[in-house]
């Protein structure tokens, strides 16, 4: 339930803060209340698949702008794009290309849905996508261009 | 003199068609902090709702995060649950951040998100009980109101309480309940159950105590025991632009 995500700054965030252009807030939150009483609290359960997270770009949200705390859509997925969040995207793709196998919440815009051999990937750029349910939320794997 | 049962055993699940047995485990519940009256209540609510065949429930619900600065923000929420026993399942979840569709008929489950429209199929067990261990263990997902199915099957809550108490009547909604707290490791709750012959929950607050800032989750039941409902509830048709992915392995995120 802890949603603490460990983030290894990318060099192109690192860039967009020494420019001073944008506050970057990688953990949106840390607890989310239970909601269910059941929760079983002593069984191993694999909780450590998606913990460590490599590079969240979308996390570099200036939070004057976007009005605080939401972040870009830590659930929704696609659309939830403030105009802050994508110039931040954008200049942070020039500067770095995504790591294969790290995972995003978001995506940056205008990603295109391309089905290779039947699986669903979002190209961005030059960067792809997989999208997957982790839980219940969408999750994006940046995977090898399939073609 | 009532027998003395463990919480795990006693809340009784709505829809578990594998009927689990009652066993008195003695110690439980010897604590004086632990009522009899309040374990027992809950022991009705859980077979009143196991002989439910069909039920509709809308639940409003209301959900903290904490934020790195310690600050807690709510998040608003409506589920509309449509459960047919043991192993149809239609749930519309409406939040501040998610929107998703479960559906069970007995043979796969789909989970659908309608904003990014990307869905997800799984084979699936022949129960709705089932369906919600094989979420939890396989993918990390729980169902909707899932204690609603998990009460009183073997997956409840291993913890026992160590407070039962009877706090005293209160209105939900208009409905006369009775409400009961209890505290078991890692989490405080509260239930509201409906006095009278339908002895249903009407309100379940749960609190976090893993969290200094003690988020909260609280969600309001509005029930319907006698839905209509044709068996194209539960089955997905995928709308032609949308998407199939698939669910992530061990994922919590």
């Amino acid at each position: 339930m802890t949603r603490t995500i460990r983030v290894a700054v990318a060099s192109g965030l690192a860039l967009a803060l020494a420019g001073g252009t944008a506050l970057a807030r990688v953990n949106t939150s840390r607890t989310t209340a239970s909601t269910s009483v059941n929760r079983n609290y002593n069984r191993n359960t694999n909780v450590n698949v998606n913990r460590n997270v490599n590079v969240n770009v979308n996390r570099d949200v200036d939070v004057h702008v976007h009005g605080g705390y939401y972040g870009p859509g830590y659930y929704g997925g696609c659309c939830y794009h403030p105009v802050a969040t994508a110039a931040a995207v954008t200049a942070t793709a020039m500067v770095t290309a995504a790591v294969i196998g790290s995972i995003v919440h978001t995506l940056p815009p205008s990603c295109t849905t391309v089905i290779v051999n039947g699986i669903t990937y979002q190209q961005c750029g030059s960067t792809w996508y997989q999208p997957q349910f982790a839980g219940t939320t969408t999750t994006y794997i940046v995977v090898n261009a399939p073609r | 003199m009532r027998r003395s049962i463990p919480l795990s055993i006693v809340l009784a699940t709505a829809l578990a068609t594998v009927a689990a047995p009652i066993r008195a485990q003695p110690g439980a519940a010897t604590s004086p902090d632990v009522e009899p009256e309040a374990i027992a209540a809950l022991e009705r609510m859980g077979n009143y709702l196991r002989t439910l065949k069909s039920f509709r429930i809308t639940t409003q619900t209301s959900t903290d995060e904490v934020l790195d600065n310690g600050m807690k923000v709510t998040f608003s929420g409506v589920t509309d649950l449509l459960a047919q026993a043991p192993n149809h399942l239609r749930a519309d979840v409406t939040s501040d951040r998610q929107q998703r569709l479960y559906l069970y008929d007995g043979k796969a489950f789909t989970l659908f998100a309608r904003r990014v429209n990307y869905y997800a199929t799984v084979p699936a067990p022949p129960t709705i009980g089932e369906l919600a261990d094989r979420l939890e263990d396989k993918y990390g997902m729980e169902i909707p109101l899932v204690d609603l199915f998990r009460w009183g099957g073997p997956r409840a809550s291993t913890a026992q309480p160590t407070v039962a108490t009877d706090i005293g009547p209160s209105a939900v909604d208009g409905t006369t309940c009775e409400h009961y707290a209890f505290r078991q490791p890692g989490l405080d709750w509260q239930i509201w159950i409906q006095l009278g012959d339908h002895p249903l929950p009407r309100k379940l607050v749960i609190t976090t105590l893993t969290d200094e800032a003690r988020p909260q989750h609280t969600s309001v039941y509005s029930w319907d025991l006698a839905p209509s409902f044709d068996d194209g509830a539960f089955t997905f048709d995928p709308p032609p632009d949308a998407h199939q992915i698939v669910f992530a392995e061990g994922a919590r995120p």
